[in-house]
């Protein structure tokens, strides 16, 4: 017998399953994990949404109709926690600080493609940084819908189904980030040759 | 732009997309995450139910505000979403009219150009001939996508369905290459860049436009001036036909006019006749007279007086009265129809029915048969009573006795945030230096006040749970209807 899909995770996590519900959680929380911290911006917070999406779906587990995948589902809470909790902070932060956290990660990520050439290092740091600028800089509307669908890697269809709108709309959404984005780096010197 | 430039551009691009589609996030070791998914699920069973309210927006779809020049968009493409149309607009408005902003910008990013130009219908028939040349059902060589024309290379928005990031550009079209876009395409370049399979396939889709393009092939013009006679030929023909046909069916329509009135006049008597009958026997000999009467005393009535009127004294619908003398509407007005029918519509004042008109059905609605607010409220389905003390008419369902209509069910998210809001600073002077999260459960009664706080976390296990308690409780949300309202807060140190 193969792997329950989550359907049928749900299913017996309604029936009161609740090693089922832990099964979801487990197949899932990386990924929320994962889009909260883009959204978000902080480990921490990111942690608290998590945990919070999963509570909240667990206590609405029979308000699911299943007209759509449990995941789009969970993504959905977990959008909806992570611009509540981006708008519930009471500053707004202006500039990326050296120790952002999402830097780290990416250039980890990067770094095995270049070896240890430190003026590289430097430049990716460089250019992750001013992308993170610029991502901050973005909309909720445009981040949220870039983070879905180029970081999280999300569908067109999966992406207007998880924010409620035409496949066309998150199309334009992200066009329109990706056109920002590059402005803004263009603006900050990284042409051609910092690519 | 030199080519140069455009190529760092799209390797921009290109670069951008690889880093955005590579980003993780600080990640742990299996133990470590499932050890966290044991406590979410043991948080899951252990938190109290929430409020319907705030699970049911939570479950809705995150409330975005919509972009600058998106809502434009989805105007302009009704129906399945068409990135195309919208990565071209985008492109022509920040390129070929930078001037021209009407559309504020984004207040995120600082753009080029918003703007909001419609496009011309010049450019949206190339648009189309384009789209229409380039289509897979047409056969072409073409392997250019219809997205990608008309469109540098780096402009070109994701395909619908992308889960790796964007490829980066499909290889310029020649009429285009080494060219700054300025969003204005070219015809006449593109007619000689075409290839004879384009050419055919896009006159086959347009057999009516042959005269605009094509001048070199001789064999495609001729036989497409030969469609266009066709059809000429065909439309003549097909016109002729609709201009008899409309005769015959205008003579059957005048027949069938004929008949319905003599049907209608010949039926007309019985048909009064039932009316009457139907009504019941308060008044039978008074309606079957009502139509002589009317024919008799019509010519006998005095002209009309022109002063006098009120809304009162009117008679309620003389001439309907003496037509159908047995509907009880009117307030028994008709009862007497000789002199209903004698008192002309506008002279009603000299002989106001109500007065002489002897106990008939009862009024529907108010005293009075002329009563406009009564015959009002009845339209709108109000109830026979009155208010006693103010004569007014009382609503037959849906009034709201309480007369609070401007208290909201519960209170909304904004008041929430503002209440909470303004109390949160002393709650958090009470978490100071706490290296935890505190969450509190705030219940309002519906006077708006708190009634109940719960803290947890933090503050709880530390002492702090009163001072929280505390400040939390100065919060007010104001009035709503419903008995309780609960939000939760997590005070962050």
């Amino acid at each position: 017998m193969g792997k329950p899909t989550d359907r049928e995770l749900v299913e017996q996590a309604r029936a009161g399953n609740a090693q089922a519900f832990g099964t979801l959680v487990q197949r899932h929380q990386r990924r929320i994990f994962r889009l909260a911290f883009h959204l978000v911006r902080t480990g921490a917070e990111a942690e608290d949404v998590t945990q919070e999406t999963f509570v909240r779906a667990y206590q609405a587990l029979d308000r699911f109709d299943g007209r759509s995948e449990p995941f789009t589902w969970l993504y959905r809470i977990a959008v909806n926690l992570s611009l509540n909790a981006i708008r519930a902070r009471k500053t707004k932060r202006d500039a990326v600080p050296a120790d952002d956290p999402r830097i780290e990660p990416l250039l980890a990520e990067h770094r095995s493609s270049h070896g240890s050439d430190p003026a590289r290092s430097a430049q990716e740091r460089q250019l992750t940084k001013a992308l993170c600028e610029g991502i901050d800089k973005l909309s909720d509307t445009l981040r949220t819908t870039l983070v879905l669908v180029c970081i999280d890697g999300m569908g067109h269809e999966e992406a207007a189904r998880v924010l409620d709108c035409p496949e066309g709309t998150v199309a334009w959404r992200v066009h329109e980030a990706r056109r920002k984005l590059r402005e803004h780096l263009e603006k900050q010197g990284f042409g051609g040759d910092a690519a | 732009m030199s080519p140069q430039d455009k190529t760092d551009k799209t390797d921009l691009g290109a670069k951008v997309d690889k880093l955005l589609g590579t980003w993780p996030a600080p990640t742990l070791d299996d133990a470590a995450w499932e050890e966290r998914a044991a406590s979410i699920v043991a948080a899951a069973q252990a938190a109290p139910r929430a409020d319907d309210a705030a699970l049911t927006a939570l479950l809705a779809p995150p409330s975005l505000s919509p972009e600058a020049g998106e809502a434009e968009r989805l105007v302009a493409s009704e129906g399945p979403a068409r990135p195309v149309l919208s990565g071209e607009r985008t492109m022509s408005q920040q390129d070929s009219n930078p001037g021209s902003s009407s559309v504020k910008p984004p207040e995120s990013m600082p753009t080029s150009a918003a703007t909001s130009k419609r496009p011309s219908l010049k450019e949206l028939a190339a648009r189309a001939s384009q789209a229409g040349a380039s289509r897979p059902s047409i056969p072409g060589p073409s392997s250019i996508p219809p997205a990608a024309i008309s469109r540098p290379p780096s402009e070109v928005p994701p395909a619908p369905v992308s889960r790796t990031p964007m490829p980066s550009a499909p290889p310029p079209r020649p009429s285009e290459a080494g060219k700054e876009d300025s969003g204005v395409v070219d015809l006449n370049l593109i007619n000689k860049t075409a290839t004879a399979e384009q050419i055919a396939a896009a006159e086959k889709a347009k057999p009516a436009t042959h005269d605009l393009a094509f001048e070199g092939d001789e064999k495609v013009a001729a036989a497409s001036a030969g469609n266009v006679k066709n059809l000429a030929e065909a439309r003549e023909k097909k016109a002729e036909k609709k201009g008899s046909g409309a005769t015959w069916g205008i003579l059957v329509a005048v027949v069938g006019i004929a008949a319905g009135v003599a049907i209608v006049m010949r039926g007309q008597p019985s048909k009064q006749d039932t009316t009457t009958a139907n009504v019941g026997q308060d008044k039978p000999q008074v309606a079957a007279e009502a139509p002589k009467a009317v024919e008799q005393k019509i010519a006998e009535a005095p002209p009309p007086a022109s002063t006098g009127l009120s809304l009162d004294s009117l008679p309620t619908e003389p001439s309907a009265d003496a037509q159908k003398p047995a509907q009880p509407t009117g307030g028994g007005a008709a009862t007497d129809s000789k002199v209903a029918a004698a008192t002309p519509p506008a002279g009603g004042a000299d002989t106001p029915p109500a007065a002489t008109a002897p106990a008939g059905p009862a009024p529907t609605i108010g005293a009075k048969p002329g009563d406009l607010a009564g015959a009002m409220a009845q339209a709108v389905g109000g109830s026979n009573e009155k208010n006693d003390a103010t004569g007014e008419m009382v609503p037959a369902a849906g009034g709201n006795k309480g007369g609070n209509q401007t208290i909201p069910e519960q209170p909304s998210q904004g008041s929430v945030a503002s209440a909470v809001g303004a109390v949160m600073p002393g709650a958090k002077a009470c978490v100071a230096g706490a290296d935890d999260v505190s969450r509190a459960q705030i219940t309002f009664s519906s006077g708006g006040t708190v009634t109940n706080v719960s803290v947890t976390g933090w503050a709880a296990s530390n002492g702090q749970s009163g001072c929280v308690k505390g400040a939390l409780k100065g919060a007010n949300v104001g009035a709503f209807s419903k008995p309780s309202f609960t939000v939760g807060v997590t005070i962050r140190p």
